[in-house]
């Protein structure tokens, strides 16, 4: 250890104690006592100590997993004595290590968990009778997990440091995190603290919820993701071919249970909504049975707003490749079709699946012209961005339905149908049957609108639906990503090479008489 | 030529001969006797011959039918002749071979001779011709040469008029040019010295023995002839009186010569007072110039005069116009300008082309733009670097005061002139003085430039100085608080006539940093006065930088806290509206930094809460921008960016505060003026004025309240709950409070004590204020977006958030709203439920498809009817023309290699000739010396024989 490092007097001196103490130990079997003393230091000490008291115990501990002194033994012997005591101490040492998980000090925190999954591996290794026979402790690497997941004390640190220095490489310990998150998460999981008390104290919710929190983080960050191949790379030391962990399947069932276990919490809006974002590319294609998600999706899709636009996806994937049947589920989408739809972030992604939704021929003309009519309602109180997006969008729907042809053209003797009553348009915008809106029987006035949009990009494109429809298909990859600040960008990227036209009249004063201004502003 | 058969077929000779009988033109011809050409036979002769000569061409023409080429004709036009029907080739080809005689070889007879004498008389070379015939063809060519010469002579149209008979003659020669020539011989100064008699006298003195002048004075009158020496004395008495005339007038010549010498020194200082409108003149010259009479006369007078020819001269003005047509042009430049607007609102370019074709008339000439595209010439004196009308230039110096100073001390400022005349008196009179003051000129001058050189020299570091203006406003904020703080009163008197041109901002705040804000618009009146664009070419730039400098003081006035009255921030505006038309381009570019600028801090607001993104001063230049710019136009690189900017603040901002909301407001009102014209939905703008108006009366917490189609997140709803009216709330003051400037201005951190309260507190007053303020822009968008095809969706959110309010309001107890917004409510209410009734009755439904049927493309083969070899039927028009083109080419080609080939032919065939003269000359040559030397032969050989006989003899 690098002691010369401690500046301290007086931590100068504890460490050096703590070196003494520990080749004490380390050179005779007499002096295994002074075990006690350093104990004392890692418990009571300040952080430089703690922190070398804690190496050296783990060192001490390691030695002596080697020799064998700390294995199990039924004999009633001297070394039977010797090993029980010396577990006892071993045992007093993990509990040091387990409140130093909770310390607030990330370095401890950090180095505590190495400490205890160094004491997992030992475990693991050497506790078992049968030597090269694997046996994954899971007693001790649960209460590890517990104490990490459950609190609100681990910090973003050891949470990285459990992802990136063990679980991603590690697929034993991945797997049986997995195990130990859906065991931790069920609701019969009856660990000493709970239950005791039916009903859960304000502490107790805090913690569900920090539990939730970072058992997301940390799944979040696992980047390998089970697969049929068997296991390669394993914490615990044994020979190979004799493991009890089973295969890629028992994996995916792990991985399944834990997130399903996981979905059962009360979630926050935001982990709600990072989860349905990357649920149909991280969670659905790795679970055995996706279907077990179905109650979650539909509820989100229930719940409105943004949530019900970013259910979509999940559910997109559940209904194309897990054979989802969703009733109603066009009546359902044309309701996610509401006054916030073109100002929210997710528009592009929702449009993305909203051209795929309506990719089908054989849909009704009823039901396109709804949403066409639903769509440009909505353009007439649009962004710039979401306007743009509309136009290719009902462009498409047009040109693949040329039945709806007659949103933007009618003649009076259209279908021998009597002259349409244009002054009651028959469109009803608070209907939520698709059916019965009679979006068929009115025309588009709201595209027409646009085409006096401020902005003249907007003006120019909207102008296509006045010209024979002779373009192909809109790409609308191409529309979905603007912004503002692309506008913006876009208009003032390159330098005026003409002066900017001047107003027939320059002003004579800030505001002009009869300005809407002057009514109710007063310098 | 012999043919071979007899009878019908004779020999050409043969033919020639009975068809020469037969016309009578061979055989036994009349006799003509002397007698008969006594009478004038031989004028009948003349006929003769002509009538000779076409029976000959007529014998000629009927006698070989081979010689005749007939050209084929391709169309039989009715009734055209054409020449080359029937060609004789053999007439052809003589013509041609006359032809090339006549150019070609005499080309080649005078092709080494370098001079000679051409005899150019009429007819010399023409033997044709007779000598009867060449006279009269050269009276006549005489009489012409004369009639033309006299058509422009002013002296003698009379003669011209009457003939010849008028026009006395001496010699040949009219007399009228020999006044001419009297003229030309009589110059004063020689008659002076010489005492000669006078020309006229001379001219009816001594011409009077003639017969023809003197029978004219004889016949004048019965006046009894003079003696001759009376004749004589009254001559030497007339030409004495002419001389004394003479010296009179040479006399008075000299005296004012010598008083323009004397008064010359003053009338030159006039025209070298100013050096900077005349670039003609250089600054050393015009002091050689000043400095030079005084010491010697001569020299300098010569380098001035030299100098004086390359002066400008004076330009005729164009007149000056009479009010109507002033009127009439602005009324022309007006509806043009509105013309542009138009097309520039529906996206098309406003060209200049565009422009002079519609205007060809000579309104045309004033207008701007075509001003714009002529091009610099050299006369230019600069006036041409106004682009924006002059007219508006002129206009606003007519009414922009120039400020109390100078009106008021105008005669303050005399009497210190006066003073100063009195103290200058003295040294005028020093030679000194003049070289002092022109001194002073350079200096003038050279400060001058050197402002120039500066003003270049920044606009490299303006560019820095744009990117760190966080940093440098708070130091400007200090300097014109300061400003603000000066007294205003007092100061009047002390106010300079003249600055220099602030470059920045910096140099502005240095200059009127101890002026109180009245005195500062006298000092930017002064200064657009000073350095008016007409007086130098490098004022457009000063004046550019100046306007940009006064929209940078205009935003930080708009941000000063106690808000700066009015009156003075329209005046500000007024000078930068009429500013910007001197260089449009920069200020552009100003203001499309500045919208750029406040985009930046407006993301940074919307990444980071807490900070007000817009500030006072970017709502107070978005305004001025709506009015300085065409913000009708569909593009516009400074207004399409703004509104993109405003759009993005009103929908994304959360309003939270009343300056958050009143700001909002406002920006709505600067939309609204942008869309006065071009009506363009802004759909952000009536978003948040209807979330706005349901703020008023809809609970915050009750999400089912705020029905409508306008966007609105829970956030924003909650941000909204300042606005509530509640139900217990009274409006004290029985008014709703008009919106303040005050409210705008973002708390200060450096003077938090001059924080009004009111703007802080939202009373009852003030939401009912903004209540009022919502329903008075919902109005001006009513009659806004009328004619939009989807003004009733756009519109009937409006309608029922309206119903709603008015349906709430008596809930509050109406007697505590005001009655002011009760009634405008109420107003709104109708007006809105018309226009949408209005709507719907006109609406009918789209017909955007409707296009012109396009017409079947035709698969018939083609088929022509009368098909001609000759005849391109190329469907090709272009190609057409081209091959047609290149046919052209080559007959003509083909056309000029025959005739380069013609020539040569002549040319070898004049060669051959001369060289068989050459030779025949010679072979004559020799034959004569050989029958000379053979007679010698043959007498020496007789005389040899005879001599041999004679010895013969002998023996």
């Amino acid at each position: 250890m690098k002691n010369e490092a401690y500046g301290h007097k007086g931590n100068k001196a504890v460490v050096e104690r703590i070196i003494q103490l520990e080749s004490n130990v380390v050179s005779s079997q007499q002096s295994l006592n002074d075990i006690v003393d350093i104990l004392d230091i890692a418990k009571t000490g300040n952080v430089e100590t703690m922190f070398v008291a804690t190496n050296s115990l783990g060192r001490i501990f390691a030695g002596l997993w080697k020799q064998g002194l700390l294995k199990r033994s039924k004999e009633q012997t001297a070394s039977g004595a010797v090993s029980e005591w010396l577990r006892g101490n071993y045992n007093e040492y993990l509990g040091v290590l387990r409140t130093h998980l909770k310390h607030k000090e990330a370095a401890i925190q950090v180095a505590a968990l190495k400490l205890l999954m160094q004491a997992v591996a030992h475990e693991g290794g050497h506790a078992s009778g049968a030597a090269g026979a694997y046996e994954f402790p899971n007693a001790l690497y649960l209460g590890i997990l517990e104490l990490i997941l459950d609190g609100g004390e681990a910090s973003d640190h050891l949470l990285r440091t459990l992802a990136d220095s063990y679980l991603n490489l590690y697929d034993d310990l991945r797997y049986f995190f997995y195990r130990d998150v859906a065991k931790i998460a069920s609701p019969d999981y009856d660990p000493f603290k709970r239950g005791k008390s039916g009903a859960r104290s304000q502490s107790l919710v805090e913690e569900a919820e920090s539990f939730v929190r970072n058992t997301f983080a940390v799944m979040g960050m696992i980047k390998v993701m089970p697969t049929a191949n068997a296991y390669t790379a394993f914490w615990i030391s044994h020979e190979s071919g004799n493991e009890s962990v089973g295969g890629g399947a028992a994996h995916r069932k792990a991985f399944s249970e834990a997130w399903i276990a996981l979905l059962r919490q009360p979630l926050t809006a935001e982990i709600y909504k990072q989860t349905l974002l990357t649920m149909h590319r991280r969670i659905i294609p790795h679970m055995v049975d996706a279907t077990g998600l179905m109650d979650f999706l539909s509820a989100a899709y229930d719940a409105g707003g943004s949530i019900s636009l970013l259910a979509l996806n999940g559910l997109f994937t559940l209904m194309d490749q897990y054979n989802l049947n969703y009733p109603q589920f066009y009546e359902k989408l044309y309701a996610l079709l509401d006054r916030n739809l073109l100002h929210v972030k997710y528009r592009a992604r929702f449009f993305r699946l909203f051209d795929l939704f309506l990719a089908s021929p054989h849909l009704p003309a009823y039901l396109v012209a709804a949403f066409v009519k639903r769509l440009a309602r909505l353009s007439i109180a649009a962004t710039p961005a979401g306007a743009v997006t509309v136009i290719p969008v009902i462009y498409n729907l047009l040109k693949a339905h040329p039945s709806c042809m007659q949103l933007i053209h009618r003649m009076p003797s259209y279908e021998g149908e009597e002259s349409v009553d244009a002054e009651n348009d028959p469109y009803l915008a608070d209907e939520g049957d698709l059916a019965k809106c009679n979006a068929l029987g009115s025309s588009l006035w709201e595209l027409e609108t646009l085409q006096q949009h401020y902005y003249p990009n907007i003006a120019t494109l909207a102008n296509i639906f006045s010209e024979p429809f002779h373009k192909p298909k809109f790409q609308l990859e191409d529309f979905l990503d603007h912004t503002y600040v692309t506008f913006f960008e876009g208009d003032t990227a390159r330098t005026p090479k003409k002066a900017p036209a001047l107003a027939v009249q320059p002003p004579v004063a800030l505001l002009r008489t009869g300005d809407a201004l002057s009514d109710f502003l007063v310098l | 030529m012999v043919s071979s058969g007899k009878g019908v077929k004779q020999s050409a000779l043969k033919k020639l001969r009975s068809a020469l009988s037969t016309a009578g033109l061979t055989g036994p011809s009349a006799h003509v006797t002397k007698k008969d050409k006594k009478r004038g036979v031989a004028k009948a002769g003349s006929s003769k011959t002509i009538e000779r000569r076409q029976k000959l061409r007529a014998i000629q023409k009927a006698l070989n039918p081979f010689e005749m080429q007939v050209n084929r004709k391709k169309l039989d036009v009715l009734g055209l002749k054409r020449k080359d029907e029937v060609v004789n080739v053999a007439v052809a080809r003589q013509r041609a071979v006359e032809k090339r005689k006549s150019t070609i070889g005499e080309e080649r007879k005078n092709k080494h001779r370098t001079g000679g004498v051409v005899d150019r008389r009429i007819g010399e070379n023409d033997p044709t011709m007779d000598p009867e015939e060449k006279m009269l063809r050269r009276f006549t060519a005489e009489r012409q040469k004369r009639s033309s010469a006299a058509m422009y002579n002013l002296e003698d149209d009379a003669g011209d008029i009457e003939g010849e008979i008028t026009s006395l003659t001496h010699y040949g020669q009219s007399i009228s040019e020999m006044d001419e020539f009297n003229d030309m011989g009589g110059d004063d100064d020689d008659e002076e010295g010489t005492g000669a008699v006078g020309g006229a006298d001379v001219s009816t003195a001594h011409f009077g023995g003639f017969e023809a002048a003197g029978g004219e004075v004889e016949g004048d009158g019965p006046a009894r002839k003079k003696t001759k020496a009376e004749v004589m004395q009254e001559i030497i008495a007339k030409s004495k009186m002419h001389k004394q005339e003479r010296q009179l007038i040479k006399e008075q010549d000299e005296d004012i010569r010598r008083e323009l010498d004397d008064d010359f020194e003053s009338v030159r200082a006039m025209l070298f007072d100013d050096d900077n409108s005349k670039p003609m003149m250089s600054a050393s010259a015009g002091d050689a110039a000043l400095s030079g009479p005084t010491n010697d006369g001569g020299a300098s007078y010569d380098t001035y005069v030299r100098e004086l020819v390359y002066e400008q001269r004076a330009r005729p003005q164009d007149r000056l116009k009479t009010e109507m047509e002033a009127a009439r042009e602005e009324k022309d430049r007006l509806e043009r300008a509105e013309r542009h607007r138009q097309r520039r609102m529906e996206g098309l370019p406003s060209d200049s082309e565009l422009d002079s074709d519609s205007d060809n008339d000579e309104s045309g000439k004033k207008g701007y733009k075509t001003k714009a595209k002529r091009k610099p010439v050299a006369d230019d004196l600069g006036d041409d670097f106004a682009q924006g009308g002059d007219a508006e230039m002129e206009n606003a110096e007519a009414t922009g005061n120039l400020g109390l100073g100078l009106t008021g001390e105008e005669s303050a400022s005399d009497e210190e002139s006066g003073s100063g005349d009195e103290s200058g008196s003295g040294e005028d009179d020093d030679e000194e003085s003049g070289s002092g003051d022109s001194e002073e000129e350079e200096d003038d001058s050279e400060v001058d430039s050197d402002q120039g050189e500066s003003v270049l020299a920044d606009s490299g570091d303006e560019e820095e100085e744009k990117r760190k203006p966080a940093a440098t406003t708070s130091l400007r904020k200090a300097a014109v608080a300061a400003a603000q703080r000066a007294p205003s009163s007092g100061h009047t008197e002390e106010l300079p006539f003249t600055f220099a041109a602030p470059a920045n901002y910096d140099a502005w705040v240095e200059l009127v940093g101890g002026y109180s804000l009245e005195q500062q618009l006298t000092v930017v009146a002064r200064l657009r006065a000073l350095y008016h664009i007409r007086l130098s070419p490098q004022n457009k730039e000063k004046l550019g930088d100046l306007c940009v400098v006064l929209t940078e003081h205009l935003a930080v006035l708009a941000e000063q806290d106690p808000p700066v009255p009015a009156p003075i921030i329209d005046d500000l505006v007024k000078h930068i509206g009429e500013l910007a038309a001197v260089d449009a381009e920069r200020f552009g570019e100003h203001c499309r930094q500045a919208v750029i600028d406040c985009h930046r801090r407006v993301q940074q607001a919307l990444r980071a809460e807490g900070e007000p993104g817009m500030r006072a001063s970017d709502v107070a230049l978005m305004r001025l921008f709506a009015s300085v710019f065409s913000s009708s136009d569909r593009f516009h690189t400074v207004i399409t960016p703004m509104l993109i900017l405003i759009s993005q603040y009103l929908s994304q901002h959360t309003f939270a505060t009343l300056r958050d909301i009143s700001c909002g407001l406002v920006l709505v009102g600067i939309v609204h003026e942008t869309q006065r014209l071009s009506r363009r939905l802004v759909p952000e703008a009536l978003n948040f004025l209807l979330a706005t108006l349901a703020a008023t009366a809809c609970h915050s917490a009750d999400a089912a309240d705020w029905d409508g189609q306008y966007p609105l997140s829970r956030r924003q709803r909650e941000s909204y709950r300042l606005l509530q009216i509640g139900v217990a709330e009274k409006c004290k003051s029985k008014k709703a409070l008009p919106m303040r400037w005050a409210w705008l201005l973002s708390p200060a951190a450096d003077s938090p004590s001059q924080r009004a309260a009111p703007s802080v507190v939202v009373t009852a007053d003030v939401k009912y204020g903004i209540l009022r303020a919502c329903l008075q822009l919902s109005r001006r968008f009513v009659d806004s977006y009328f004619q939009l095809p989807a003004f009733i969706e756009c519109f009937e959110p409006l309608q029922k958030l309206l119903a709603k309010i008015s349906e709430r309001l008596p809930k509050f107890r109406l007697q505590h709203a005001p009655a002011e917004v009760v009634d405008l409510l109420a107003t709104t209410r109708t007006y809105l439920d018309e226009q949408l009734d209005q709507a719907r009755a006109a609406r009918v439904p789209l017909k955007l498809q409707y296009h012109k049927p396009l017409a079947i493309g035709s698969f018939a083969p083609k088929f022509e009817s009368g098909y001609n070899l000759d005849v391109h039927y190329d469907p090709d028009r272009s190609r057409n023309e081209i091959t047609k083109l290149r046919r052209q080419v080559n007959k003509e080609r083909r056309g000029a290699v025959r005739e380069l080939r013609r020539d040569a032919q002549f040319v070898a065939g004049e060669r051959l000739k001369e060289q068989r003269e050459k030779d025949k000359s010679y072979a004559d040559k020799m034959k004569k010396a050989w029958s000379v030397l053979e007679a010698d032969q043959s007498d020496m050989k007789k005389m040899d024989k005879a001599r041999i006989k004679e010895r013969k003899a002998k023996i």
